[in-house]
């Protein structure tokens, strides 16, 4: 089975997040990782080649810690990685990369796409159906289970109150959950080693791009720090008391009950 | 560096260490993990032992039940009563090698560790703690307290506070105590501006590689420190310090806090300004008592402290039983009938403790959150040495 | 500016904050003196028109079609391009749903648009529109603005007002040839609840850790039975296995806006703060004072939650019984 995931660069949620002066994201020290999600899309696409036979490849846009960042997937056990790196890629949105991921799927034989449901610094979730709709794939998505035979997949996809089971032809296009299943642990050992392996890192001039066609959608024109919340109260007293209390401000002071 | 080599070697191990085994079972009788469990094989230390001795023997490792044996490796707390029973009176089977080599194994092959004690790998790796915590947060413990930051100052001592009593804002309360008891001693000492993780569950977990890392990193900061003695507040830096990392012992003195201020306080009259007038039990630390022999010290400290009366747990000293929070556990949930730590808790209110005492940070952990669980506040409460010395000399 | 909402509806009912993007999208239509479109696609669908007139609908586009009885990727995405195409409304707005995050990308895509997902807010300030939404765990919120001449939007449940207005009323059949299906839904598998969903209720009682065992998640319950709200777990909890992932509220679970959020035994670590730090009013029950939920919360409670959530539940019967 040749499986590809796509992986996205983000910063470590146990940052602390701060602006700049210019109102840009400061990231100067910030950790970049493996976006959560792609991790789990990564560890399936594994696990289905442990099960299938076949190869992984890893393939992100933009970035700068792609190097860093495919370390941690090839020690995982993905075979091949590729890096899309090219200055007109500063400002990518998600049609911009879908864009960009897809042109490079075009040169590679697949069987089936893998991608986390949404990445966690921006939770737009919108490259996975996108790129299937460039790649004219079909998409399943928010999958927290996935098994394949006979070049057909079936997923159980999540909605709301619920679990959807569903059948699709492969090549298909997925965007897993992170209850899918359980990331594997690579020593720091197998980390270090796989820094031996080889990068393809290639320019938008590499896959026939131009600068036009991955020109964003959309541009974030600002930043601001969200309002932050009123000071609370603590209610003490006797338990009847709290209770009553509580009771009270919630019916007349926040009107919530 | 040969991965395959190293693999070849593990498996070596396991199996002519494993074939000491005489099956006599007697190491199960000591088990924690056996008792307080449903009571299979596969709970008690030789059937952990068996069972990665036959998994590499029918080349299992990597076969459809990996997920169990992963399960049966890292249910351990490595607290050292099965290897004292089989050295007693039994084969001396190094139980506690085996179980390291063959998590290093499983961790090696992707799998083990259990997925939440990964997490606490990859925030070692990165932050220099299992928390996920910046390592920029390190020191807020101190609050206002003044010390020297090694090493742009120097000093002999070295109190080395370790992750736990960093970032555990539970612990705080120890680390302060301590440095106030150096204080009080006039000890010439200073706190690393950057510690890190000692890689004590590093190297419980199975990173090989990470763990040299961890050594590597804290050899610097120490050599760069110029120190002669370094003090922990837990045993199992402690540990790690005198059995995990080379000679260096023959470099640095390396104390437990409890050693340390025993031996400082010997000979000196401490004058204590408060009476503490609790009925306490020590629970001994299975990394300070079982795997380092340190039992009296403690006992001592708190005998010292006027008022004190001192009861004895029916398991106690080499006998102590386990807080469970060893082998890595204290960063994963695993399946118990019982918890180790609410029986202790059961055995100190037997003996009428109204203070139970320890000298861990993990320990202190898992004993305050049975006392939680148990709904037990109002009869016992969990305090550290330290804390008692503070509370006493109203420091 | 012509706005058109998708109508989103599952088994003939429809989803509840649909009604909170015709709000939205009638309001912006109103400042622009512009019209209010719905596009609603399903199966036997048409009587769900008057709740759409309801909330402001000028003109709504109706396919409906047996074979569009289970919601399919490809097929709504056709139907709905196509009458995207054919409208060419400035503003098309989602909710941001599981249906919404699989069909507006898919449709912006197709149509070359846009799309500001799960967005808090939208400011009009003359012809153009900038859509709020939270980026890094909710820490903080960035103003987007969409370059292409049809800008997309999906909205986060439980973030803007309701308000009934009615529109114009115009009801259109829009046919257009179906594609045959690619992934086809097997099995559709639903909790039998009485209960709401998670991201769309509007009071949330949530356990964590502090419960000590699974069995704690009963008193949890109960107390969402009795106020009618939907159960939440920390990430604590659903590791523990006490709650399936479902009910996980959290950055890597749900995010969740509800109007009244009660977190018992939960210590607030950042990762589940950032899943219900924007709930309109949050009551916190804790053993520790300090725990950050404490901090975040508009109420705290330091005691024990099994002396206090009994004791919310037997007072909350009796206000119920009295009104």
């Amino acid at each position: 089975m040749k499986i590809v995931v796509c992986i996205k660069q983000t910063f470590d949620t146990e940052a602390q997040i701060a602006l700049t002066e210019g109102g840009r994201i400061d990231d100067h020290s910030v950790l970049f990782i493996v976006n959560p999600c792609d991790e789990h899309a990564l560890e399936e696409g594994i696990r289905l080649k442990e099960k299938k036979g076949g190869q992984v490849t890893v393939v992100t846009a933009g970035g700068q810690t792609a190097p860093k960042v495919f370390q941690h997937c090839l020690a995982m056990g993905a075979d091949h990685a590729i890096w899309v790196n090219d200055p007109n890629l500063n400002g990518a949105d998600s049609h911009s990369y879908a864009v960009v991921l897809s042109r490079v799927l075009q040169s590679l034989e697949y069987d089936l796409v893998l991608c986390g449901r949404e990445s966690i610094d921006d939770k737009s979730s919108q490259v996975p159906a996108r790129l299937a709709e460039l790649l004219d794939l079909p998409q399943v998505n928010l999958v927290s289970a996935l098994s394949v035979d006979k070049g057909k997949a079936q997923a159980t996809r999540d909605i709301e109150g619920g679990t959807e089971i569903i059948e699709v032809a492969l090549p298909a296009v997925f965007s897993v959950q992170k209850g899918i299943n359980e990331v594997r642990y690579p020593s720091l050992r197998r980390v270090m080693q796989a820094a031996k392996m080889p990068i393809k890192t290639l320019s938008l001039v590499d896959i026939g791009l131009t600068a036009k066609e991955v020109v964003p959608f959309s541009v974030i024109e600002k930043y601001v720090l969200p309002k932050p919340r009123k000071e609370g109260k603590v209610l003490s007293g006797d338990l009847p008391e709290v209770i009553s209390q509580l009771i009270k401000h919630l019916q007349e002071d926040a009107k919530v009950i | 560096m040969n991965e395959e080599k190293e693999i070849k070697e593990l498996k070596e191990k396991i199996i002519e260490v494993g074939s000491r085994c005489w099956n006599c079972n007697f190491c199960f009788s000591a088990c924690p993990n056996y008792d307080s469990t449903r009571g299979f094989q596969t709970q008690g230390p030789s059937g952990i032992l068996q069972s990665i001795y036959y998994a590499i023997k029918m080349d299992k490792i990597e076969g459809p039940e990996k997920e169990s044996l992963r399960d049966i490796l890292y249910a351990c707390t490595t607290c050292k009563s099965c290897e004292i029973t089989c050295k007693g009176i039994s084969a001396g089977v190094p139980i506690l090698e085996i179980i390291e080599a063959g998590r290093k194994l499983l961790l090696e092959k992707m799998v083990g560790p259990l997925s939440q004690q990964r997490r606490a790998l990859e925030s070692i790796y990165k932050y220099g703690n299992p928390y996920g915590e910046a390592a920029e947060k390190r020191l807020l413990w101190s609050d206002a307290l003044k010390f020297k930051r090694l090493p742009q100052e120097k000093a002999s001592v070295l109190y080395y506070v370790g992750c736990t009593a960093s970032y555990e804002p539970e612990l705080h309360g120890l680390a302060r105590s301590i440095v106030k008891l150096l204080q009080f001693l006039g000890v010439d000492f200073g706190v690393l501006e950057t510690e890190v993780c000692c890689g004590d569950p590093v190297i419980t977990l199975g990173d090989e590689i990470l763990f040299q890392e961890m050594v590597e990193q804290n050899k610097e900061k120490f050599k760069a420190a110029g120190v002669k003695t370094i003090v922990t507040t837990s045993p199992h830096c402690f540990n790690a310090f005198r059995r995990k990392y080379g000679e260096l012992e023959k470099y640095f003195e390396i104390k437990h806090y409890t050693e340390f201020l025993a031996e400082a306080f010997k000979g000196k009259k401490a004058v204590f300004k408060k009476r503490l007038s609790y009925t306490v039990t020590y629970h001994d630390p299975c990394y300070l008592g079982k795997h380092n022999d340190i039992y009296d010290p403690p006992r001592q400290l708190l005998k010292d402290i006027p008022g004190i009366k001192l009861v004895e747990m029916k398991m106690t000293r080499v006998d102590s039983l386990c807080c469970g929070g060893g082998g890595g556990r204290m960063y994963a949930e695993v399946e118990e009938e019982k918890r180790l730590a609410d029986v202790r808790i059961g055995q100190a209110l037997e003996v009428g403790a109204k203070v139970i005492t320890t000298a861990c940070p993990w320990c202190h952990t898992m004993l305050q959150n049975a006392v939680r669980d148990l709904k037990m506040e109002e009869k016992i409460e969990v305090r550290d040495i330290a804390e008692l010395w503070v509370e006493a000399l109203k420091l | 500016m012509l706005i058109m909402v998708f109508a989103e509806q599952r088994q003939g009912k429809l989803r509840k904050s649909v009604a909170e993007a015709l709000s939205q999208g009638r309001r912006m239509a109103d400042t622009s003196h512009d019209r209010l479109f719905v596009s609603l696609i399903g199966s036997g669908i048409t009587g769900l028109t008057k709740e759409l007139i309801k909330y402001g609908a000028d003109e709504i586009f109706f396919t409906d079609d047996k074979d569009l009885s289970l919601y399919d990727t490809e097929r709504y995405a056709s139907i709905l391009a196509a009458a995207v195409r054919e409208i060419q409304p400035n503003i098309v707005l989602f909710t941001h749903s599981a249906m919404g995050k699989d069909l507006a990308p898919r449709v912006a895509e197709r149509i070359g648009a846009g799309l500001a997902s799960d967005c808090i807010g939208m400011e009009v300030t003359g012809e153009e529109v900038y859509f709020v939404r939270p980026m890094y765990s909710g820490k903080i919120l960035a103003k987007v603005r969409i370059t292409t001449t049809i800008k997309m939007a999906s909205l986060r449940p439980n973030n803007f007002p309701v308000e009934e207005k009615n529109g114009q009323g115009q009801i259109k059949e829009f046919k257009v040839d179906i594609p045959a299906p690619r992934a086809q839904v097997q099995k559709v598998n639903l909790q039998d609840t009485a209960r709401p969903e998670l991201t769309e209720a509007e009071i949330i009682v949530s356990g964590g850790r502090g419960l000590g065992n699974a069995d704690g998640f009963q008193v949890v319950a109960q107390l969402a039975d009795v106020i009618g709200a939907a159960v939440g777990a920390s990430r604590a909890a659903v590791d523990a296995g006490w709650q399936t992932n479902q009910h996980q509220v959290g950055l890597t679970g749900k995010i969740v806006t509800p109007k009244l959020y009660v977190a018992c035994g939960i210590s607030g670590a950042i990762q589940h703060l950032a899943g219900m730090g924007s709930s309109r009013c949050i009551v916190a029950v804790n053993k520790d004072a300090n725990a950050n939920i404490m901090k975040v919360a508009d109420f705290a409670i330091e005691a024990d939650l099994y002396s206090v959530i009994p004791e919310l539940i037997k007072k909350m019967v009796e206000v119920k019984n009295k009104s």
